[in-house]
């Protein structure tokens, strides 16, 4: 990934998302495709880790997406447009979640798998096709001790933890101050750290 | 010195390099002595790398055609939203539409009758004012308007009729339309049968004076006083024997302008004529 400014845009104050924005606004609908391209997968895997269930990942991916077209005359780019993406995913990911109750918890995951040894797997990037298989399993049990914590802490550690984002982005995604996006980093970690402490201790 | 508790709050900015140097230094001469509080720092490294190995997914190909085609089908639904608010669905439409003629069928009827010309409109023959007419008093205007709302029901049963147009075309309507109903119910007691209308205009000097004084010859000749219009226009029934006698009394009034036959050559089909006589100065 390129190095990028505070607000997620390339030195210079250039995003080339930008251009495709005006098109898009000018008239131009198909410049929208290539918008969609780039940031569905972001955005997928954002909502993915939110709720933890592929499907429904993918209906609010669509609706992301939809709220972004139809806002995309509000945009004004003062951020990078994937700034304002996750904006528009976090808010929407967390409206639903808080609607619904489905803060954590009610993944659409399986709880099979709660062994120690597979946290071992998990930092070993060499593992044979059968610890690979219960490596997969082992992904299970991360998103379910993530699913309890509350949405902030878990958005907060998708966007930094996961996808990256630096804390000045995370701050302009969640309209927040850096300061507590700092201090709500490190808490959600540190409570994630003691849900997964038997396993991390292996 | 710092505390464990302290030093923990500290362990995310030390491991991403982002601690202020005070504080880094702090941290690393506590971790140098707390094997505890190495330990937390080790856990929490694990728990970022953790998840930085969780796996993406990918996103599937038809997800880009769904996203595309939800767009599509948003737009399209905005723009039938647009429309819709434009022509409302028919279970509004309907009943809007269905009031809105309601409205406008009590608005022409209210014009129609509250418009002047139909007091020059024909109108029906209300006995009373025939009667009164027949006595020689000339219906006054108020009395007309009487009439007319008596006769409103009728009237506005007449109203699907063409209007006319000039003062002419309505005088000529006035005409046929009296005529006709004199046909049909206004035949003197006794008279078999009445003949078409008969146009008389008498020039005189007093208008209103040879009205009374017509009113009295033809009520004493055995006819009958039918309407007396305004300009002095007089429909009237005379028994077909006494029609020389009338025009001869008509002439000491004045000058007829149509002089018509003086002997209208009585059937006995014809026993009782109509006239309509227009008196001008």
């Amino acid at each position: 990934m390129a190095e990028r400014c505070d607000n997620g845009m390339l030195p210079g104050g250039r995003d080339p998302d930008h251009e495709l924005v005006d098109r898009v606004l000018a008239g131009d609908r198909k410049a929208f495709t290539p918008l969609l391209l780039r940031h569905q997968r972001t955005i997928l895997n954002f909502m993915y880790r939110m709720v933890g269930e592929r499907g429904a990942a993918e209906d609010l991916t669509q609706e992301v997406f939809l709220k972004a077209y139809a806002a995309l005359p509000r945009f004004r780019k003062e951020a990078a447009f994937s700034t304002w993406l996750f904006r528009i995913a976090h808010n929407h990911c967390l409206n639903l979640l808080k609607g619904k109750g489905r803060a954590g918890g009610e993944t659409a995951l399986s709880h099979q798998s709660s062994n120690p040894r597979h946290f071992a797997m998990l930092r070993d990037p060499s593992a044979s096709a059968d610890q690979q298989l219960e490596r997969r399993e082992l992904q299970t049990v991360v998103q379910e001790k993530l699913a309890e914590l509350t949405p902030e802490h878990r958005a907060v550690l998708v966007l930094r933890d996961i996808q990256g984002l630096s804390y000045d982005e995370i701050a302009s995604a969640l309209s927040l101050e850096g300061g507590t996006v700092r201090s709500r980093i490190h808490r959600a970690r540190m409570e994630l750290k003691e849900k997964l402490r038997t396993y991390l201790e292996a | 010195m710092m505390r464990c508790e302290e030093i923990h709050n500290h362990l995310s900015a030390y491991l991403e390099g982002e601690a202020e140097p005070a504080d880094r230094l702090a941290t690393e001469g506590h971790l140098e002595r707390c094997a505890g509080c190495r330990k937390e720092l080790e856990l929490l490294r694990r728990t970022i790398a953790t998840l930085q190995s969780l796996e993406e997914v990918e996103a599937p190909t038809r997800l880009t055609a769904e996203i595309q085609t939800a767009i599509s089908a948003r737009e399209s639904s905005a723009w039938r939203r647009l429309v819709t608010r434009l022509f409302l669905p028919f279970h509004i439409k309907l009943p809007l539409e269905a009031m809105a003629l309601v409205l406008i069928t009590i608005g022409a009827v209210y014009l129609y009758r509250s418009a002047p010309e139909l007091a020059q409109a024909p109108e029906p023959l209300a006995p009373a004012v025939t009667e009164k007419a027949a006595q020689g008093t000339p219906p006054s205007p108020a009395g007309r308007r009487d009439q007319d709302e008596r006769a409103g029901f009728r009237r506005s049963a007449e109203k699907t009729r063409a209007r006319p147009k000039t003062k002419k075309e309505r005088e000529a309507l006035a005409e046929k339309e009296i005529a006709s109903r004199a046909l049909r119910m206004k035949a003197p007691a006794g008279a078999k049968a009445v003949s078409p209308l008969r146009e008389l205009i008498l020039k005189t000097q007093d208008p209103s004076q040879a009205a009374s004084r017509i009113t009295e010859i033809t009520t004493t000749m055995g006819g009958r006083l039918l309407e007396m219009r305004e300009e002095h226009q007089l429909i009237l029934t005379i028994p077909a024997q006494a029609y020389p006698k009338f025009l001869a009394a008509l002439r000491e009034m004045g000058a007829l302008m149509n002089p018509p036959a003086e002997a209208p050559s009585p059937s006995p089909s014809q026993e009782t004529l109509i006239l309509s006589l227009r008196l001008v100065p």
